[in-house]
């Protein structure tokens, strides 16, 4: 019987429309189910689906006896002979019984193998199997990657994937020495070990595949450390490291690393330290032209350290989660003159929004480009000191951090304290551009910041819609004269420009509490502002 | 407008984007250019193609598959999931959608053959070869030893 490249759709397809005749199956033909509707499709598309059910490990229960392609190889003659002589359809290899590895190996003949090897709590159990008592005593006591590593490790030149989570790498290392030549993913994570404390990275490193991956694209080590020395790092498209500290290792050498990758597109660095940053020395600014989302989430001083030699696109959606914050005061000290070069999607961002969380000492920034898309552009979460980072970062926004097309600001929970009214008014002095300002359980004091006098300095000479939900209400009589003095604004401004420049406030949002005095409502209304008012308070995505 | 004659002779008057969805359809308006000679279907009927075309109408304005795409599909790991309007369009009885499978895999319409054969592929899983016999109405054809030899095989099930 002829054997389809399954990956191959044009094979399929071809099969189809060169040969319509074949479309035709009949049950003339020796072997089939007469009566069996099924049995009508041809080979070609049989061993398709036969691949697609076996595709998804993580689906399944790790029984064999009910799983692609073991269950479709047992229905009948006919499908037993065209599921063994379609060696593709038995590749892709999972924690299941030994005798069972050994098999798929074997029908798999040359073909590449995609090893899994997760937890079995990642499992998504399906099936009337799954809960048969076999399988739930595999479920319970799954096969290590060690005990089948002999017979798997024998066939790593054909290893075209390899996930082997909770990997046990003191037992395991040995056996990943000999070449891949066709391996395209690998994802290792260590074996946690109970007793250990889950801060404690330092490892020994390790040497993988004799150092021989010509193909891999795609590399994910947690508490696992491959020097960076490796040519394993070299052409990557996606690199992922997770609690791994780099000893004896100049963070030098990882901008090195993503230098030797110029099509990466996707990079996650969490809970990596090295140990040296050596700021002396002119650095290389890497550019990674491919390179569409950063996640990182390390000590504050390598984030900064790490974002100040990346150039990025205007695509790149950056996460960033500052902990173990030091003194620095900015959110990154060479984020500065070349930080719209580097990162270009800052001339995108058109909305910030801050959220602090006093209980929780955290804070987050988060900037999204213009309606309707508002696609985050890039996050910045602190998670320790987040009173300092949020002054820092703040007060930089605009500054060292260029925001050149923000017209949306967005504070909430500041009101227990976290933001000093001289630091909000330095923000929003540093950001003329702004048209709309939402302020969400913060001080009433910042609600009086705005408002503008003859003689003083502009703030926000555009503002023209202003949102506002209170807790507690600002005095009703100063909030008025807030409002007015902002519906008048190019008027009451003593500056020629800045009467030119400034608009007057066009739309306001009042949402709060039934304490405040909402008889000033159609005051309001009669200062040519439009006003939408409720007294419950309502989500702030709300405000646009 | 494309003129399109099925086996039981009846025609469908389609828009030409709708058509083009099948590779073999827009191959032989290419070939042939503007005309108005009805395109025969020989191995579609009537009932299929209407539920063909309902899909082709649906993804007209979707961009095709290019060739860097079936390529990618070769090193991704392929998954079973489908698009909820494809799902409620696949819900058919078992030989409509076997009937669909073979149209789509004759008329060379990719992502509808996928979409036939992830839904297939969803029914076999975690099926033991039994419940998939009585699904599929599939006769347990092996010989009394073929039977032994896959139960000896079965044993390694037990060996834990």
């Amino acid at each position: 019987m002829e054997t389809l490249s399954l990956g191959d759709g044009h094979s399929i397809l071809g099969a189809g429309v060169l040969n319509p005749a074949k479309q035709k199956l009949t049950s003339d033909e020796g072997g089939y189910n007469h009566w069996s509707s099924i049995d009508g499709l041809p080979e070609e598309i049989l061993v398709l689906i036969f691949k697609l059910a076996e595709s998804a490990p993580e689906d399944v229960p790790p029984c064999p006896e009910a799983t692609a392609p073991f269950n479709v190889s047992q229905v009948s003659r006919r499908w037993r002979e065209i599921a063994l002589n379609a060696p593709n359809i038995w590749t892709s290899i999972y924690a299941t019984n030994p005798s069972a590895i050994s098999t798929l190996i074997a029908r798999s003949r040359d073909c590449p193998l995609d090893i899994e090897f997760i937890p079995v709590k990642e499992r998504r159990h399906m099936g009337t199997l799954g809960s048969s008592p076999r399988c739930l005593d595999m479920i319970r006591r799954p096969i290590t990657f060690q005990s089948a590593a002999t017979t798997l490790c024998a066939h790593i030149h054909r290893w075209r994937s390899a996930r082997l989570h909770e990997l046990d790498v003191d037992n395991s290392a040995n056996f990943l020495c000999s070449p891949a030549p066709r391996l395209e993913v690998f994802h290792a994570a260590r074996l946690p070990i109970p007793w250990e404390r889950t801060t404690d990275f330092e490892r020994e490193p390790i040497s993988c595949f004799h150092n021989h991956t010509p193909r891999l694209r795609d590399l994910s080590l947690t508490q696992i450390q491959i020097p960076l020395t490796s040519p394993i790092y070299a052409g990557l498209e996606k690199l992922h490291l997770s609690s791994i500290f780099f000893k004896d290792t100049q963070a030098t050498q990882f901008i090195q690393v993503l230098a030797a990758c110029p099509l990466l597109e996707e990079l996650t660095v969490r809970e990596v330290s090295f140990s040296s940053l050596n700021h002396t020395g002119s650095q290389i600014i890497v550019s990674l032209p491919r390179l569409r989302s950063m996640n990182l989430d390390v000590a504050e001083h390598h984030a900064r350290y790490l974002l100040a030699f990346i150039q990025a696109p205007a695509e790149l959606v950056l996460s960033v989660v500052m902990n173990h914050m030091r003194t620095t005061p900015s959110i990154a000290p060479h984020f500065d003159a070349g930080a719209l070069e580097r990162f270009p999607g800052l001339a995108r961002i058109h909305s910030i929004n801050v959220e602090h969380d006093e209980r929780a000492r955290c804070c987050a920034v988060v900037g999204t480009s213009s309606p309707p898309s508002e696609a985050e552009i890039f996050k910045i979460t602190y998670r320790a000191r987040a009173r300092e980072a949020i002054r820092w970062t703040l007060s930089d926004l605009g500054l060292r951090f260029p925001l050149p097309s923000l017209e949306h600001l967005a504070l909430s929970s500041f009101a227990s304290g976290g933001l000093e009214i001289t630091t909000f008014v330095g923000v929003l002095e540093n950001l003329p551009t702004i048209t709309s300002l939402a302020l969400t359980d913060c001080p009433p004091s910042f609600i009086y910041a705005l408002r503008v006098d003859a003689g003083s300095y502009l703030v926000c000479p555009q503002l023209r819609r202003l949102w506002l939900e209170f807790r507690p209400p600002p005095d009703t009589q100063r909030l008025f004269e807030v409002i007015e003095s902002r519906a008048n604004s190019n008027r009451l401004s003593q500056s020629v420009l800045l009467a030119e420049a400034s608009a007057p406030l066009f739309h306001l949002t009042l949402r709060g509490s039934s304490v405040f005095d909402w008889e000033i409502v159609p005051k309001l209304q009669q200062l040519s502002v439009v006003v939408d008012w409720a007294k419950s308070g309502r989500k702030i995505s709300e405000f646009v | 407008m494309v003129n399109l004659v099925t086996s039981d002779n009846e025609s469908f008057t389609v828009e030409k984007a709708v058509a083009s969805r099948s590779v073999l359809i827009k191959n032989m308006l290419e070939d042939v250019g503007e005309s108005d000679q009805p395109i025969p279907l020989p191995n579609v009927t009537a009932s299929v193609l209407k539920k063909v075309l309902e899909y082709c109408d649906h993804h007209k304005n979707e961009p095709m598959p290019t060739s860097e795409d079936l390529a990618a599909e070769d090193t991704r790991k392929r998954t079973t999931d489908i698009g909820e309007w494809d799902q409620k369009f696949i819900q058919v009885d078992q030989e409509m959608l076997f009937e669909i499978i073979l149209a789509a895999n004759y008329l060379d319409i990719k992502p509808l053959l996928d979409v036939g054969c992830k839904t297939v592929a969803n029914m076999i899983k975690g099926k033991t070869p039994e419940e998939i016999r009585k699904l599929f109405n599939i006769v347990n054809d092996f010989t009394p030893e073929e039977e032994a030899q896959i139960k000896k095989e079965n044993e390694w099930a037990e060996d834990r």
